[in-house]
């Protein structure tokens, strides 16, 4: 862990920046996207038409309608459809008197909601047609968001660099002889591993259960561990309800998968990153391997305590889901969703692990992975080419095996989002050990 | 840090996410389910519809009919009883009703199903509809506690520890 403030507020700011960068590019790409299909106005009750919901982001909209009769337009949000199916109230969230049937209308939308249509015609004639809502701009709450945290993540870089200290000041510090030998000033001298890990005993499996402690205790350093719980609660417990029959409850296990996996790879990436390339750019790992240290032992240590740290954080979360959904504690697909996540966070892990140890540079590490996996989580929407395309895949498979249903996904796609993953993983895998075994320099 | 104060401020910090997940679950899961027979479905004598997952919230149940009829809601043994001797469990019942609405408190989640009894004599339009609202009971109580215990045990510490060093 960074001991020395500004250096850490440094590293916060950046990462708060990339941050907001990449929600601003996700606002930027977002915004392109302009495609609502058509919403049918018609309904059985005379003089009324209702649409189905349909989720609106905070954008602009127009409305373009094909109807048969003039008539209001009320727009009505999730509790204004609850109050009208329920009560017959309307309450619109925007509203449009004595429209013509084949008017534009122009609406400006607040929030994020699931919106429908209500058309209600004077006259009590049966409405019919269709209505073509268009959205256009940038999303505001994303736009607001990303702009705020740009600006949090620049007056943190500010600050840091005030607080830093002058150059000459530091060089005295670290520079510092005495009989030919460099004594560190207390701030900047490495953690050394020695007393803690006691490497004088050579035993190898207690030596590789030594590191994974130490690793343990050096990198889920307060608030490591809590950000990472935190976040695992945050993402898997929230997700919308999309299925209510009771016996269909295990499909709430797929909802909100994406999310998850966004959030995974972020706080798994820059966890990895900080641990294989922090260490080695720190020096941290040069002075582990002047002491009797295998480096193998080191780079599983590593490997083995993050990925298994993450593999228990999201079990233990994933099994409140059994109460939450009320799910029985043998229900299979809940076994395979957690399967299929660690199966993808293992590609996750050796991706960010490749990359630490070819560039040696945590930050530049922490950006590649999380542009390329972000990216990808990001601008395509499912699909084998993302982490949660894939784990729907397996988990669409595996259900219509044991639960039956429609044949929705076939042998080879569920084949390749399961055992192409394992591959690529193991594969990298193999090839960060042997390069940070056999071939890697440390400086 | 040391690791029991680490340990408090750990319960804290997931009583508050599990507090910000029970306010978020309030617009994730289902606030409406409607049931009878405007569109499809029997008119008179007994009929079970469709179950459902219920979770632990308030929520009001609004009748409206054109007849007298006996509204039950069963949880998943009375289902299953109900199939098989058509024995009447329920955990909420309404009898002799024409229209009217009922603030309940959820006994808990799981599978939930909506029986009534219409009148065999005449046709029967029925409409009941369930409207949950509020937090998830369990989950803001859990939330509650987790939070509570996190305070007091790391403000305990801390006192403990500001008294040791004064010593």
């Amino acid at each position: 862990m960074i001991k020395n403030k500004p250096k850490l507020l440094t590293t916060i700011g950046v990462m708060i920046l990339i941050i907001g960068t990449s929600f601003l590019i996700g606002t930027i790409y977002r915004s392109t996207n302009n495609f609502t299909p058509g919403l049918l106005a018609g309904s059985n009750t005379q003089g009324y038409g209702l649409s189905m919901p349909f989720s609106f982001s905070s954008r602009n909209c127009i409305v373009e309608l094909a109807l048969n009769v003039p008539v209001d337009v009320y727009l009505l949000d999730a509790n204004g459809l609850d109050r009208w199916l329920s009560e017959g109230v309307i309450e619109p969230v925007w509203f449009a008197k004595n429209v013509l049937p084949t008017e534009t209308l122009s609406i400006n939308l607040a929030c994020r909601d699931n919106y429908s249509f209500l058309l209600v015609n004077s006259d009590n004639l049966t409405i019919s047609g269709l209505l073509y809502p268009k959205l256009y701009g940038f999303e505001r709450d994303l736009l607001w968001f990303s702009l705020t945290t740009l600006i949090a993540g620049l007056v943190f870089i500010a600050v840091s660099r005030l607080l830093l200290p002058r150059k000459n000041e530091k060089s005295i510090a670290v520079v510092l002889k005495k009989d030919h030998k460099i004594v560190y000033s207390k701030e900047t001298m490495p953690s050394t591993p020695q007393t803690k890990l006691g490497l004088d005993k050579s035993k190898s499996l207690g030596q590789l259960c030594r590191l994974v402690v130490w690793e343990f205790d050096e990198y889920f350093v307060f608030p490591m561990l809590e950000v990472v719980v935190v976040v695992a609660v945050l993402t898997v417990l929230t997700p919308t309800i999309v299925e209510v029959l009771p016996f269909f409850s295990y499909n709430n296990l797929i909802s909100g998968i994406r999310l998850v996996f966004l959030f995974l790879i972020f706080v798994s990436v820059v966890l990895f990153c900080h641990s294989y390339a922090g260490s080695i750019s720190k020096g941290e790992t040069k002075l582990l391997l002047s002491y009797p240290v295998q480096r193998s032992k080191l780079f599983l240590s590593k490997f083995i305590t993050l990925f298994v740290m993450f593999l228990v954080v999201y079990v233990c979360v994933f099994a409140l889901q059994i109460y939450l959904l009320a799910l029985s504690p043998f229900e299979p697909m809940f076994y395979v969703s957690l399967l299929l996540m660690a199966i993808q966070l293992l590609l996750i892990c050796s991706i960010a692990t490749a990359l630490s140890v070819v560039t040696k540079n945590e930050l530049l590490s922490i950006l590649v992975s999380v542009i390329l996996l972000f990216g990808i989580e990001n601008v395509i929407h499912g699909g084998l080419a993302t982490f949660a395309g894939r784990f729907t895949i397996g988990f669409t498979f595996v259900r219509q095996q044991i639960h039956g249903g429609l044949s929705l996904v076939s042998m080879f796609d569920m084949l390749v989002s399961v055992f192409v993953v394992l591959g690529v993983s193991v594969l990298l895998f193999v090839f960060s050990y042997v390069y940070f075994t056999r071939k890697m320099e440390i400086d | 840090m040391k690791r029991d104060l680490r340990l408090c401020l750990a319960v804290f910090l997931i009583g508050l996410s599990l507090f910000v997940v029970t306010v978020v679950r309030t617009n994730s899961v289902p606030r409406l389910m409607t049931f009878g027979n405007e569109e499809e479905g029997a008119t008179s004598g007994w009929v079970l519809y469709s179950d459902f997952l219920m979770f632990d919230r308030e929520f009001s149940v609004n009748i409206r009919t054109n007849n007298t009829v006996n509204v039950y809601i069963l949880d998943d043994g009375a289902v299953k009883q109900w199939r098989i001797d058509k024995s009447v469990n329920a955990v909420w019942a309404y009898e002799d009703v024409v229209a009217g609405v009922f603030s309940e408190q959820s006994n808990g989640r799981g599978g939930y199903a909506v029986l009534v009894y219409l009148p065999e004599d005449s046709v029967t339009v029925i409409k009941v509809v369930l409207t949950f609202s509020g937090f998830e009971k369990d989950l803001l109580t859990l939330s509650s506690m987790m939070i509570g215990i996190g305070i007091l045990s790391t403000t305990v510490l801390l006192i403990i520890e500001q008294k040791n060093k004064k010593t």
